[in-house]
């Protein structure tokens, strides 16, 4: 019994040393990722990521501060091109700004660190500002929330109980196809809408429906980076009230029943939906040269009381991630894995749910099981 | 041209404050490697290429002369509420009479196909001489309607819309640097209007970095005065007036966030990008 204390205080200073030596988190931007279209094409694009995950999102990865907080992002930029972050919103200073010409690039092999106070709550972007119109369509950007403690939107406004970032995005198959062909930019016009990276279908998956317990009261943090005009039409069992723009507080909050969202814009929606409500919040994506809606997607909110489609609720992925050897699934039918050049690596039945990765090269990996969820793995020494 | 002259003589003594005279004017417009013709309501009868802007005191009507100086009629107004539509004879000089007006930023243009497309329209400023002011008339162009409207063709709308240039004050990034007006220079804690009005054929929005802005008028969007925002939509055909409080030093670009717009015949960038520069 002695020596239990002994052995937690040394644990305590072995994790506490661990703690204080873990490397902050990393960011880094790369040119060679894909992401899988609704059809299941995969596609594509340049973006960020976290080093610790060792692959690229569409969109990147959410960024997440308190209201106060002293930030150092942190940026390491090991592709091909130079790139930045721009901090969307956040007033930073000239040096801190992601502007190439007026801030820095961060070019090939360099790392740097991006410092600002996070000094007002509320929802804000970040996106690459190295030929913008290019690197943008391509996927480089992301959310920022600064959020408070106390879980109120800001000092002396409402209260609530929980995020939903909700960023409305689009791209030109085209263009990512072809990066280099796609000049001359201003003839860039989007064919893929989607919300938080996903369209259509996949926006049925249990993972991205807006789930609420009856009198919850949720936050929709809604921002653009597409080329589209948006336009969200709010069913009125949400009760969609409107606080905040841009990271500030609106004058006189109100009722909205629609929104419209311009390329960089944000907004700050809360909702208390009705009990056992199953329903959509639909977003027109405005073509912003012609005037005439290009898609529709639906943003499904439902009550997590109500049954959900076990099928597109049970997230499919594998451990151990990152591997070097097997990556054991849940046992499936016609699995297919496409490494990071979109080019298809393995195809066939994995009845054991065995994946054996020891020979496939260093990288990152998608896998999917039929028609279903997808996920990503990476593949170490 | 006689009549024109005469014409002016008589109403010269109208005008009651700021720019008392456009003159339309039919010129060429270079930008990059594309010749347009355009139209310019110009502040003097010879062509600079770049639209005037309207001064007048708030709460005050009064009056001004526009003299087409173009072989064909067109028709005048402003964004203004109930504003008056006034046809414009060609070669004959028009007064033309401004309603009293709130403080606010409006603009004025041609309204008839030619002069829509080919681009003679400008702010019109009420009630901001005493202040630090700065504006910008957003616009853009596609070439091809341009020759189409200046041989008299009508337009088909319901073609795609592919702008090849983006302007602020009828100059596109990086040349938007030599304009006073659209650059917008400070010193630090200064505190500045900026008249905005979207005169193009499609909605903007702008994106400041550095700073956010107090919307403080707007003809399309009154319910989003007061508010303060970092990136603002101005609809077509809109106009506001934006302060801003020049709170940190440095340089911080102003653009379009609908990305096609920074950009010159596809080249980025260029466009409708501008700056914001504090001095210490």
């Amino acid at each position: 019994m002695k020596r239990i204390p002994i052995i937690l205080l040394a644990w305590g200073l072995i994790t506490s040393n661990a703690w204080s030596q873990m490397p902050p988190p990393q960011m880094f931007s790369e040119m060679d990722g894909f992401h899988f279209l609704a059809d299941g094409t995969p596609l594509p694009i340049w973006g960020y990521g976290w080093v610790t995950d060792g692959y690229i999102t569409l969109p990147g990865p959410l960024l997440t501060y308190t209201e106060g907080e002293q930030v150092d992002l942190n940026f390491t930029n090991p592709s091909p091109e130079s790139h930045t972050i721009h901090l969307h919103g956040l007033d930073v200073d000239q040096a801190n700004d992601g502007v190439p010409t007026t801030s820095f690039f961060v070019v090939t092999g360099q790392s740097t660190t991006y410092s600002f106070i996070a000094d007002r709550p509320g929802t804000f972007l970040y996106h690459c500002h190295v030929t913008t119109t290019l690197h943008l369509t391509m996927g480089m950007y992301g959310m920022i929330l600064v959020t408070r403690p106390d879980m109120t939107l800001f000092e002396g406004g409402p209260s609530y109980t929980e995020d939903v970032p909700l960023l409305f995005s689009d791209l030109e198959i085209a263009t990512n196809l072809d990066p280099v062909g796609s000049f001359p930019f201003h003839t860039i016009r989007p064919d893929v809408f989607m919300v938080n990276g996903r369209a259509d279908n996949q926006l049925e998956l249990a993972s991205q429906i807006v789930s609420y317990e009856p009198g919850q009261t949720l936050a929709l943090r809604l921002g653009s980076m597409a080329y589209s005009r948006m336009m969200c039409a709010f069913p009125p069992e949400l009760h969609a009230v409107c606080h905040m723009s841009d990271g500030r507080a609106i004058p006189e909050p109100f009722e909205v029943d629609s929104l419209e969202i311009y390329p960089g814009e944000r907004f700050t929606v809360l909702i208390t939906p009705d009990a056992g409500w199953d329903g959509t919040i639909a977003a027109d994506y405005w073509n912003m040269a012609d005037g005439f809606v290009e898609d529709t997607q639906f943003i499904r909110v439902r009550d997590a009381a109500l049954d959900i489609d076990e099928s597109t609720a049970t997230p499919w992925s594998g451990y151990p991630n990152p591997a070097q050897s097997v990556i054991q699934y849940p046992p499936a039918l016609d699995v297919t894995v496409w490494d990071a050049w979109g080019r298809e690596v393995f195809h066939g039945d994995l009845l054991d749910g065995q994946l054996h990765v020891s020979d496939w090269s260093v990288g990152t990996y998608v896998v999917r099981a039929g028609e279903g969820p997808i996920s990503r793995f990476v593949v170490v020494d | 041209m006689k009549r024109i002259l005469i014409f002016i003589g008589v109403c010269s003594t109208l005008a009651m404050n700021g720019q008392d005279t456009l003159w339309i004017l039919p010129g060429t417009w270079i930008q990059g490697l594309d010749t347009m013709p355009a139209l310019r309501s110009e502040a003097q009868p010879a062509w600079t290429g770049f639209n005037a802007v309207i001064e007048r005191s708030a709460n005050t009507s009064n009056s001004i002369v526009i003299v087409n100086t173009d072989t064909i009629e067109h028709t005048w107004s402003t964004n203004a509420p109930d504003a008056a539509i006034t046809s414009l004879p060609p070669e004959m000089a028009t007064e033309v009479s401004l309603p009293s007006l709130p403080q606010g930023s409006y603009h004025y243009s041609l309204i008839d196909e030619p002069g829509k497309v080919l681009g003679a329209g400008g702010l019109l400023r009420v009630g901001w001489t005493d202040e630090t002011m700065f504006y910008w008339n957003l616009s853009e162009w596609q070439p091809s309607m341009m020759e189409l409207a200046a041989a008299g063709e009508s337009i088909d709308w319901t073609l795609p819309y592919v702008p090849r240039h983006f302007t602020i004050n009828e100059r596109a990034y990086p040349s938007t640097a030599d304009d006073p007006n659209a650059l917008v220079a400070l010193n630090l804690n200064d505190t500045c209007f900026i008249s905005i009005s979207n005169l193009g054929h499609m909605n903007h929005v702008l994106h400041f970095h550095g700073f956010h802005v107090d919307i403080m008028t707007s003809t399309d969007h009154p319910e989003r005065v007061g508010w303060n925002k970092d990136t603002v939509p101005i609809r077509k055909g809109e106009s506001m007036t934006v302060r801003l409080v020049a709170f940190q030093e440095g340089m911080y670009p102003v653009h379009n966030h609908n990305l096609i717009a920074v950009t010159n015949a596809g080249f980025y960038p260029g466009g409708m990008i501008t700056t914001i520069h504090v001095m210490p």
